[in-house]
């Protein structure tokens, strides 16, 4: 357990470090091209979709479980965190020495995104359990009416306030850099020690066949619920996030496109591959924001937003991908120290071959 | 008298207005090689899905070591200590043969998920011990130098023998193999029955054998039983088998 515990404290003290960092360097106006917005939007927001990348690549790439439902947990986190926060923990605050409140803060905040964190793997498991029976296309159909269920729901829901958003959140995370990329490590940290471990290939098992596994001693069921119920989990812990960093949440904010978007990046990182969900969460959403730093286009005497054309964009690099790289970017692969070193052999040999002399006769 | 294995008694499987195994009852005891044949369709295979829980018998009942195992889940079953090979091979084919075997040694496993995912000592040296368990079958079956080649990447017959050391490695008291000769060269076919003779001299291990290729039951099994439109019609020797009218009539064909 020691182990943990350092890189934890290591985690935690290399994104404090980084957050302050940047926050002078925003402020401060260091460099030209990093203010507010663009660090909102090259930084924050991807570092937020390369989380829910990889939690839903645990539900549809490593388990092989096709959802569609993303944006449901995602939402479900951001409300129900939103809703602890604003109508039970307002009244803790008060009455706390001024030198306290931020340590209280923070410690709500975290309350918050556990509650969010909680509710979401709640609803993964509530969802799982009946909807796990189907298979393929029809899961797929089902967690997205789920998705659309969540999202009416809260567009009807007066204490959330409906169609109008939930506003007057307290924007506890701040400048955000720490809780999100904080959050966003503990993800992939959880995933890649699940695929190191006999465990994960136990969820692999079930993607590959799951009457094979079922015959190997895997309990399907309960490693595809389990899936579903951890995806959820990081899912609803970022809408938390997301809630408490923008102050104001809104229904269109968990549009269907969400999770469609979520499942582009899944399938372009390649199915099951965690560094492949990095590399696609955050390359995918950069992409549509620099989208719309492009400008406004004259076409046919109409005026055309290049970011209007975003969901047509993420259409067209997810059928290329099909065509082109069906496997993804990385395929089932992970990018780390052993491909580098692998990469470096193979460069080191093949430089070899060349200049050692032919031994062998020709073949043929 | 000592109790059997497994105990299959008076089990029917009807789909819809099929009967594929009508009133079936044997027995198989510990450290046993029987033999399964039948023609095509004669509901080999259905025996092998009702003793593993992929069906449940319409009718009849089955015991494993004294237990009535009908209406267990698959993975149940495995976990109790029965495994199986496929007739048409179902290894997971995108990842390794050591993975493939990995996750067959894994049904012994002891950590909790939980523990998995922050990673605890307990399950560093959990995997360790389980990866060393699927190397030592691959060993066995003289697989070792394929252990991260992906499955599918591996020609047919050795696929077959990852199949074996799969179920092996979930250290079952019976092993089901369903026809593992089947598709192999007549060399590949000699390794195999090699093979299944020495995991039984080597291990004691219990096995039920279905299979088309004569020679290899005849060869190795010493007792053979025919199954011909879901009924057992013999039971015996390879000898009594094979001058048996009935199963000349229904399976092996006159003698030439």
């Amino acid at each position: 357990m020691r182990r943990q515990l350092l890189y934890t404290l290591l985690a935690i003290g290399i994104c404090w470090v980084l957050d302050a960092l940047l926050q002078s360097a925003v402020r401060g106006q260091w460099v030209v091209w990093l203010n507010d917005y663009t660090y909102r939007a090259f930084v924050l927001v991807p570092m937020l979709f390369v989380t829910l990348a990889v939690s839903l690549n645990l539900i549809n790439g490593i388990t092989g479980q096709f959802s569609l439902g993303h944006a449901g947990f995602y939402a479900v986190g951001a409300y129900l965190s939103a809703g602890f926060t604003v109508y039970f923990s307002t009244g803790w605050l008060q009455g706390i020495a001024e030198s306290w409140q931020s340590a209280v803060q923070a410690g709500l905040l975290v309350l918050a995104t556990l509650i969010g964190g909680g509710a979401a793997a709640l609803m993964g498991l509530l969802v799982g359990i009946p909807t796990l029976r189907l298979r393929g296309d029809y899961l797929a159909i089902a967690t997205l009416g789920f998705g659309e269920i969540v999202r009416v729901l809260f567009e009807n829901l007066e204490l959330f306030g409906a169609q109008r958003g939930f506003t007057g959140i307290p924007q506890w995370v701040g400048f955000g850099f720490f809780w999100y990329a904080l959050l966003m490590v503990s993800c992939v940290a959880v995933c890649r020690n699940l695929l190191q471990s006999t465990h994960g290939l136990a969820f692999l098992a079930v993607r590959e066949d799951e009457i094979a596994a079922e015959a190997m001693g895997v309990p399907t069921t309960y490693y595809k619920v389990a899936a579903f119920t951890l995806g959820a989990m990081f899912a609803g812990a970022a809408g938390a996030l997301l809630a408490h960093r923008e102050g104001s949440i809104y229904p269109v904010d968990f549009r269907m496109d969400i999770s469609i978007i979520v499942v582009t990046m899944v399938v372009l990182g390649g199915q099951g591959s965690i560094t492949g969900a990095i590399v696609a969460g955050a390359g995918l959403k950069m992409l549509e924001e620099a989208l719309r730093l492009l400008p406004v286009v004259h076409l046919l005497g109409r005026e055309l937003q290049p970011s209007d054309f975003r969901m047509l964009v993420f259409a067209l690099v997810l059928i290329l991908t099909m065509i082109f790289r069906p496997q993804g970017i990385f395929g089932h692969r992970e990018l780390g120290w052993a491909t580098f070193a692998r990469l470096c052999q193979r460069i080191i040999k093949s430089s070899g071959k060349r200049d050692a002399p032919r031994t062998e006769p020709p073949a043929g | 008298m000592e109790t059997p294995l497994l105990d299959v008694r008076a089990v029917t499987m009807r789909f819809g207005g099929l009967t594929a195994v009508r009133q079936l009852s044997f027995s198989l005891y510990a450290g046993e090689l029987v033999g399964l044949i039948g023609p095509n369709g004669a509901g080999k295979t259905t025996v092998f899905n009702m003793i593993t829980g992929i069906y449940k018998p319409t009718e009849g009942d089955i015991y494993f070591m004294g237990r009535s195992i009908v209406g267990l889940r698959p993975y149940a079953i495995t976990q109790l200590g029965i495994a199986r090979t496929f007739q048409n091979i179902r290894l997971f084919k995108g990842l390794t043969v050591l993975e493939n075997v990995q996750i067959g040694a894994f049904v012994r496993h002891r950590t909790s998920l939980w523990q998995a995912l922050l990673r605890t000592r307990a399950v560093v040296l959990e995997d360790t011990e389980l990866k060393e368990r699927a190397m030592h079958w691959l060993r066995v079956l003289e697989l070792a130098e394929f252990a991260h080649a992906r499955a599918s990447s591996l020609p047919y017959g050795l696929q077959r023998r990852v199949e074996i050391a799969r179920a092996l490695a979930t250290q079952p008291r019976l092993l089901l193999l369903d026809e593992p000769a089947a598709g192999m060269n007549p060399h590949e076919t000699e390794e195999l029955m090699h093979l299944i003779s020495r995991l039984r001299a080597e291990f004691g291990q219990t096995i039920l054998l279905i299979e088309h290729d004569m020679k290899v039951v005849m060869g190795i099994c010493e007792r053979v039983m025919v199954l011909d439109y879901g009924e057992l019609i013999a039971a015996g020797s390879p000898e009594a088998i094979r001058n048996d009218p009935k199963v000349i009539e229904a399976y092996l064909g006159e003698p030439v």
